[in-house]
């Protein structure tokens, strides 16, 4: 988190799930003297008075889910619900979040039934376009791999390969687990709807846990991929191996990941852990490596 | 292709239209909502949105006084099948309240 005297920056991310706990968190943060200023690349506040405001973080079905410019519909329904009081404070994708400083004004969307349909519409949206991706990412790897194979820079051709096979891994990650997670989800939500309790959003705690196995997936990724491209780059010549390598070292690194998001463990733990993960991998790449030379 | 006429009323559905049986903008139906209920019912202004916009492509709304330079707001207004199915709402709420008075009469 940097701060400076007027500004401040969170690096945390909100998803359709959070969206219960994204308002609770800025209405703290307004209530302590930060106003949220913009909602992408995380969350960057300004120094304001310290306010008693209300929030609405709002999924916007009509919205561009990978832009930013508000379309003539989701205006109309801005300009709604700035005359019911409800001002736009900042907006990413499809994701808007409004502030009101009556604290009896009613809820931007009272239909949670609707709340739960745009949600719906804007995730299979949203997952078509990462399946659109897988799509891509494979096209570009299968072009990499025809260019390793054909071309006669081997080197070169072999570490362009490894970085489109990362991405295309990346890619289908991504999209298995947004599926998944989103049909979970939505589920959960129905059933909850249907026995009259409110929509499951996720509580400040699991949005925290979220976030933080996030940066861990990042960061070990982060990791693997340098070591891979440095063992590449100090190998030279058949970059097949750290090819088969990347691939399969990606499994185990986001398992443990999983793994260690499950545990409650300090930071120095999962610091440690980590160092332990890394040492590890590298030693069963570099055993592997001799083995397979 | 046209669209499926709305055949049934959710609870804040019937009172928007009832709210429209006189012109009015958004802020106002939302007020004037909370009076007809008596303070039950409060919709929000996103949920109102969808709903108005549901109701223009059913023909049962319509408007007036689109925003301009001069600042007007959009005024809506109940057409003449958006009443139709406001009575037929009415009669059969009616009709459900009186099948149940014997029964409620004890039970109360």
């Amino acid at each position: 988190m940097s701060r400076g005297k007027a500004r401040k920056r969170e690096y945390l991310s909100y998803a359709y799930t959070d969206l219960t706990a994204m308002e609770q968190h800025l209405e703290e943060m307004a209530a302590q003297g930060w106003m949220i200023n913009s909602i992408r690349n995380g969350l960057t506040y300004t120094r304001c008075e310290p306010r008693a405001l209300r929030f609405n973080a709002e999924i916007i079905s009509s919205a561009d889910p990978f832009g930013n410019e508000i379309s003539p519909e989701t205006r109309d329904l801005v300009s709604f619900c700035e005359e019911a009081g409800w001002r736009l404070a900042d907006h990413s994708g499809t994701l808007y979040v409004f502030y009101n400083e009556d604290p009896e004004a009613p809820d931007i969307v009272t239909d949670d039934y609707e709340k739960l349909d745009t949600i719906r519409r804007s995730t299979a949206k949203t997952n078509r376009f990462s399946w659109i991706g897988v799509i891509v990412s494979t096209i570009l790897l299968a072009l990499a791999a025809l260019l390793y194979f054909t071309g006669e820079d081997k080197s070169f051709h072999g570490l362009i390969a490894l970085v489109f096979m990362f991405s295309w891994i990346m890619n289908v990650y991504s999209a298995i687990i947004n599926t998944v997670i989103s049909r979970r989800w939505l589920k959960n939500a129905e059933e909850a709807l249907t026995e009259g309790r409110p929509i499951p959003f996720n509580d400040k705690e699991k949005v925290k846990k979220k976030n933080d196995l996030g940066k861990l997936i990042s960061l070990l990724n982060v990791i693997m991929l340098l070591g891979i491209v440095l063992w590449a780059l100090a190998f030279g010549g058949d970059s097949v191996k750290p090819f088969l390598v990347g691939f399969i070292s990606a499994i185990p690194t986001v398992l443990f990941a999983f793994y260690l998001a499950k545990k409650d463990l300090s930071r120095s733990k999962i610091a440690l852990y980590i160092i332990l993960y890394v040492f590890a991998l590298l030693t069963v790449i570099a055993v592997a490596a001799l083995l397979i030379k | 292709m046209p669209k499926e006429a709305l055949s049934t009323l959710t609870e804040p559905m019937y009172y928007v239209l009832l709210a429209l049986c006189e012109p009015l903008c958004g802020i106002e139906i939302m007020a004037r909502v909370k009076e007809l209920s008596r303070g039950r019912l409060s919709i929000g202004p996103g949920t109102l949105y969808t709903m108005l916009a549901k109701f223009e492509d059913n023909s049962l709304i319509s408007q007036t006084d689109e925003r301009g330079a001069s600042g007007k707001r959009k005024t809506y207004f109940i057409t003449a099948r958006g009443t139709e199915l406001l009575k037929r709402e009415y009669e059969r709420l009616k009709r459900q309240a009186e099948d149940g008075r014997p029964i409620m009469e004890v039970l109360l």
